[in-house]
């Protein structure tokens, strides 16, 4: 290796470098002489094949050399990026974005979580039921009579016979989880149950063979009718905004005494009176009320030892407010222009 | 039901206009529907619950209305008393079964002259919508209306006409119908009857549904001149399983279905007498048959309620002397016992109050709910026991996972037709529902498979090219005749795996989803469930998937699922054209007791690893997993894992053969790998393939 190795690779380099006119080309000249297998690294090899005594000298024009070319390179990429405006490898910087893609939860299922996260917020825990329930869990044991008039908003799925055993049923609500969880434990309770329930109606733009629920309750010694507007307010204001206005009704279900129906000021006219309202500025939500006595009695409480709460609401009614949301079969036939607009 | 403002004016004064009236019931649990104004009336539509028969009435709504408004209702004229007059032909009641009609009055009214109502009662009518039929009927209709019982005039000669005009002794027999029997009802339709329809007949056969409806031959037209007026308390549980039979709701079906009040049942009488001497002047009355009154068991009801056993259930802090005075504006009187407790008489109209808690919601809704303030419960920590939390938590990560993975979650409808239970192959595990709404909803879906495929065909027919989606539901199969509901996992995907122009543009294609990609996603969601060393997956043959490209899913070596590209076949059953659809399934009961979801950090080595390639020919017969496990059989310690990255057949290789690609990383913890090591290594691997796969490298 002599100096003029060193000489010609320096001019070719810098000749190189100097006709550059991309970046790219500049990276192509940065791997050609300065990697691990390129030009300079390629002297340095060959360093052993000169004199002993030659050695360090010719190493430390080498090192040099790197240094020059490695600065002359920086150099030229610095003055291509501040100049060069139309490189050839530019890019349309404007064209789509590539998107990752990404799942959606289902809208009914992302609202169940939400709901049931301000409740776990609040102390309670989730439990779930099976959706094929005994006659006993989903109405006698909720002090609903087989043979009644307040049996009639509950029409419900039977299912056909199998040779032996009780009568089984499509769950008609969530209630039944209530029958599940006292049967099994003694209060403190306050447990918060979503799920799916059927009921046979035809169906239409608002109506739905099989649809969702939430229910709740506590029961402890001392709960009271004050705790359940107490908590509803709380749950309706966090889902639904600071500003709704929350008003309870005196209703009938078998089982709660005193039972309520809870309505919101009307999301969609503030209160003032529109067709989703039917001018009356509020929207019926959930039922509600205290559990009543002979329900305790069917689990086994003992009479009036407890006092509970318990509320029920249809999830895709509130899905369909909040979103407004038009037509309660969009859940169920997943177009997935809908699914992913959540 | 339908109320009118001036009516209510005749029993209670009402300073109020019907809007506020309105509102104010509504607040006290009298939900009115809508108020309109008819002529110089107002009618308020009120839905009344099914607790509450006492409020099918103006009487009662008019109860109600003096509690919301603090009126007072109006005395009445004093009692009313029969006329009574000479005894015409005796009236024999026979009741079959006490249990169905506890109570049956009759009463024979002649000297009728049927025509025009006058125009008081034509108003009252037509201003909550009913049409003005003639004296007789309106005055039935204005009696039902206006204190709740239905009543019933059978027209006298008719029923004469049907004995061949025997006048002697009229009988009337209460009883259920026999199998078969037939009458033809006031609507006009011919109805056959069973015996759990409850019958009014004469000797010849039925001449009236009982409560429900009364009979074609028997009914009061033009020319009736003499009637048999029945006034009755019949079985709520059996009016209600007539009508059901019947599929036919009345407005005497709907009261006598929730109970009517037992004392009303004979002031009817009077009541008819009293509105049609006024019409009829010349009409004459028969005395009042009837059946020996139930022990008057309709008695009032005492109850000895806690004060503080309210306020506590509601949150309030009433005095007793105020607890007196909101019931007296329900005329529920009680009077104080004891220091703390009042003693209640509940009213005979409110058979609906039977214990405390329900006299603390008459209490409540006077009061008023909105004026109850908000309070919060302490939830003791001994509430929350988190028993399935496993189960939530799992399902939360895999939804997580596939959400991450480019599925999206649907949810599809449990019931199914019975074609969509096709793919079940022992179909004694299908359950039917014993009550279907139709063909499409008649069995408990099997598995979620035709949900997916339902879905996914929904998409493409709306131009959705890729359709990639889970479900998390039950599934639901009669096994050893117990039905058993099992979470499950469904997925599905095709299409594009990534919508990917800047790279299809450079390859010129679009890159499908393949097997490989929801074995993938399977695969990162059993490692989030901390249960990845646990499967495998097995060749699957099945009547749903192209043979060879399915794959049963194990865990610890047992069935737990199965993934596969689906059959042409069956995309074909199910409308769908298109192809390399790949659908899996998995058993979510059966993964949930072995999740693990405990993470403990693990240390990575902070030296620089080296990467080696090796590829070969290898007989087909082999496996990419079984290669790889006995690589790792041999423990290489630094082998810090091995990765295919390329698998081809063509024309250089020979048949029953393919080239296989992989990458090897060698790492160790505590230093800086040797090139030797690393050569040593790879040559041991090379060794193996030789010796155990007899490989040729390339
Ligand atoms: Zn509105």
């Amino acid at each position: 290796m002599s100096n003029i190795d060193l000489n010609q690779v320096k001019l070719a380099a810098n000749t190189e470098i100097d006709n550059t006119s991309s970046l790219k080309e500049l990276g192509d000249l940065r791997i050609k002489y300065l990697a691990r297998k390129g030009i300079i690294a390629g002297l340095f090899d060959n360093i052993n094949k000169v004199e002993a005594t030659s050695r360090p000298e010719c190493g430390k024009q080498l090192n040099a050399l790197k240094q020059e070319v490695t600065e002359k390179i920086n150099q030229k990429a610095l003055q291509l990026e501040t100049t060069q405006t139309q490189d050839a490898g530019a890019i349309d910087i404007t064209a789509d974005g590539i998107l990752p893609i990404l799942g959606k939860e289902h809208v009914l299922h992302r609202l169940i979580e939400d709901a049931c996260e301000i409740f776990t917020n609040l102390g309670f825990e989730i439990v779930t039921g099976p959706e094929v329930e005994t006659e006993f869990n989903n109405f006698t044991g909720l002090n609903i009579p087989l043979e009644h008039p307040s049996r009639d908003t509950f029409d419900t799925f039977y299912i056909e016979a199998s040779k032996s055993n009780q009568k089984l049923l499509l769950r008609s609500h969530t209630s039944p989880v209530q029958i599940r969880v006292m049967k099994t434990r003694k209060p403190p309770l306050a447990v918060v149950v979503p799920g799916r329930v059927y009921r046979p109606d035809a169906v239409d733009a608002s109506h739905s063979f099989m649809f969702h629920q939430i229910e709740g309750f506590c029961v402890d010694k001392n709960i009271r009718f004050s705790d359940l507007k107490g908590v509803l307010n709380l749950f309706l204001k966090n889902l639904f905004g600071e500003d709704i206005k929350m008003r309870f009704r005196p209703h009938f279900f078998p089982f709660t005494e005193p039972s309520a129906e809870v309505d919101i000021s009307c999301i969609i006219c503030k209160g003032r009176g529109c067709s989703v309202c039917g001018r009356k500025g509020w929207l019926e939500i959930l039922g509600a009320g205290m559990i009543h006595p002979n329900v305790f009695k069917n689990v086994g409480y003992e009479a009036r030892r407890y006092t509970g709460f318990a509320f029920g609401m249809g999830v895709e009614r509130i899905a369909m407010l909040k979103y407004g949301i038009d037509d309660i079969r969009l859940f169920f036939e997943n177009d997935l222009r809908f699914l992913k607009q959540f | 039901m339908k109320i009118s403002y001036n009516w209510l004016q005749d029993y209670v004064r009402i300073k109020i206009p019907a809007e506020s009236l309105a509102e104010r019931l509504t607040m006290a649990g009298l939900e009115v529907k809508d108020c309109q104004k008819v002529g110089d009336d107002s009618v308020l539509d009120i839905e009344i619950t099914s607790n509450r028969p006492d409020c099918l009435s103006h009487i009662g709504i008019a109860r109600e209305a003096a509690a919301v408004t603090g009126s007072k209702l109006k005395a009445q004229s004093s009692k009313l008393k029969a006329q009574s007059s000479k005894n015409t032909v005796p009236i024999k009641i026979n009741i079959e079964d006490k249990n169905d009609c506890p109570l049956y009055t009759a009463r024979i009214i002649q000297g009728l002259k049927v025509g025009l109502s006058p125009d008081w009662l034509k108003r009252r009518l037509e201003a909550i919508g009913l049409r003005s039929v003639n004296n007789i009927v309106d005055i039935t209709n204005f009696v039902l209306l206006d204190n709740g019982q239905p009543t019933h005039a059978f027209d006298l000669d008719k029923i004469a006409a049907r004995q061949g005009g025997q006048k002697q002794e009229l009988e009337i027999i209460v009883r259920r119908a026999k199998q078969g029997e037939k009458i033809i009802t006031i609507d006009g339709i011919n109805r056959e009857l069973s015996s759990e329809v409850l019958v009014i007949a004469d000797k010849l056969g039925p001449i009236a549904i009982a409560g429900v409806i009364g009979g074609k031959d028997t009914e009061v037209d033009s020319s009736t001149k003499a009637v048999l007026l029945e006034s009755a308390y019949f079985s709520p549980k059996t009016v209600r399983r007539s009508r059901q039979k019947l599929g036919l709701v009345t407005e005497s079906s709907y009261r006598f279905e929730r109970s009517v009040h037992i004392p009303t049942v004979c002031s009817s009488q009077l009541r008819v007498e009293q509105l049609l001497t006024k019409i009829c002047p010349n009409a004459n009355y028969s005395k009042i048959f009837q059946t020996k009154s139930p022990n008057n068991k309709n008695s009032e009801l005492c109850l000895d309620v806690d004060i503080g056993y309210v306020n506590n259930l509601l949150g309030l802090n009433l005095k007793r002397n105020e607890v007196i005075s909101i019931l007296n504006k329900l005329q529920i009187h009680s009077k104080p016992k004891g220091t703390l407790k009042i003693n209640v008489t509940v009213p005979d109209f409110r058979p609906d109050l039977k214990i405390s808690e329900d006299i603390a919601e008459e209490i409540a809704r006077i009061y008023g709910y909105d004026n109850i303030k908000f309070s919060l419960p302490v939830i003791s920590s001994a509430a929350r026991v988190n028993a399935d939390s496993v189960c939530k938590d799992a399902a939360k990560i895999i939804k997580r996972i596939l959400c991450a993975s480019g599925f999206s979650e649907v949810i599809s409808y449990s019931l199914v037709s019975k074609d969509k239970t096709l793919i079940l192959e022992n179909k004694a595990q299908a359950i039917a529902i014993a009550n279907p709404l139709s063909k499409e909803q008649e069995f408990l879906r099997p598995d979620l498979i035709a949900g997916l495929l339902d879905i996914a065909k929904h998409n493409f027919n709306h131009g959705q090219e890729e359709v990639n989606i889970f479900e998390i539901s039950p599934q639901f199969r009669r096994e050893d005749n117990v039905v058993k509901e099992r979470l499950c996992l469904g997925l599905l995907a095709c299409g594009r795996r990534i919508n990917d122009w800047f790279r299809q543009a450079a390859v010129k294609q679009k890159i499908q989803v393949c097997f490989f990609d929801v074995k993938g996603a399977l695969e990162s969601t059993f490692d989030s469930l901390g249960i990845i060393d646990k499967i495998s997956f097995k060749r699957l043959d099945s009547n749903i998937f192209v043979p060879g490209q399915a794959a049963t899913v194990c865990m610890d070596d047992v069935a737990i699922g199965f993934l596969g590209a689906v059959k042409e076949s069956l995309l074909r059953d199910y409308g769908i054209r298109r192809n390399n659809i790949f659908l899996s399934m998995l058993d979510l009961e059966s993964i949930l007791p072995a999740v693990n979801l405990k993470k403990t950090y693990k240390k990575f080595s902070a030296f620089p690893g080296m990467s080696r390639d090796i590829s070969f020919v290898i007989a087909e017969n082999f496996t990419v997993k079984g290669i790889e496990n006995s690589i790792s059989q041999k423990g290489i310690a630094t082998l810090e894992k091995i990765s295919l990255f390329d698998e081809y057949k063509d024309a250089s290789i020979p048949k029953g053969f393919r080239s296989l690609s992989f990458s090897f990383d060698f790492r160790a913890k505590e230093r800086t790998l040797k090139e030797e090591e690393v050569t040593a290594a790879v040559g041991a691997i090379k060794n193996l393939l030789k010796e155990k796969f007899s490989v040729t490298f390339r």
